[in-house]
């Protein structure tokens, strides 16, 4: 691995994942994939996790006035759990099993976004069963596939930043 | 990380204003299209690797 690649890759990925809490919330999901080429998804992981703390604290103060309490009381609890569930699993898994699941959950977030029919732009009401398991598959598994999942099917805004995470 | 946190602090700025004056469909699809890409190559690397 050069250093330079190293470098522009992880610069590349702060950046993105600066721009997602911004309010450009898909750009984020590049972020951990990006460094991944270069280096173990968990390490990528671990050393973008401050940037993702501090851009969290800008993005918050950005949206501060810009929230759904309704999603948040949901989604926090949720988080929590899932935070807690992949702490307790990423180190039973291999290296290779994590860049794959990474790949797989990134290609069928993209098919399912590119084919799936009948989406509405008119936001759903909060669903507390759908929010508890995508807020907690969400933090579990770095924020890939909760955005259309998660069942409101919003379009993409920039509130999303804010409870996103 | 420290040499990361202006990239990221940069990027929320840029976040912030360009989603105030791109279109969003646009913006989407080419972000997709990235994710789709990288995430092929990850699959194909958990394979050969």
């Amino acid at each position: 691995m050069e250093f330079n690649q190293y470098l522009v890759l992880a610069s590349l990925a702060a950046l993105l994942i600066g721009m997602s809490k911004g309010g450009l919330p898909l750009v984020g999901m590049m972020s951990v994939p990006v460094l991944s080429l270069v280096m173990s998804p968990v390490k990528a992981a671990v050393l973008l996790l401050p940037l993702f703390v501090i851009s969290d604290a800008v993005g918050i103060w950005l949206y501060r006035k810009h929230y759904s309490l309704v999603n948040l009381r949901i989604l926090v609890p949720a988080g929590v759990v899932g935070v807690l569930v992949g702490w307790f699993t990423a180190a039973m898994i291999s290296e290779l099993t994590i860049k794959f699941l990474i790949g797989l959950v990134g290609v069928g977030f993209c098919l399912q976004t590119w084919f799936k029919r009948g989406q509405s732009e008119t936001p759903k009401p909060a669903s507390l069963p759908k929010g508890l398991l995508w807020g907690g598959v969400c933090r579990h598994s770095n924020d890939f596939v909760c955005h259309h999942q998660f069942g409101q099917d919003r379009p993409v805004s920039k509130f999303e930043s804010v409870y996103r995470g | 990380v420290a040499v990361l946190v202006p990239f990221a602090l940069l990027g929320t700025f840029l976040g912030a204003y360009l989603t105030k004056r791109i279109a969003d469909a646009w913006f989407f699809k080419l972000v997709q299209t990235g994710l789709f890409l990288l995430s092929v190559k990850l699959i194909w690397d958990a394979f050969s690797g």
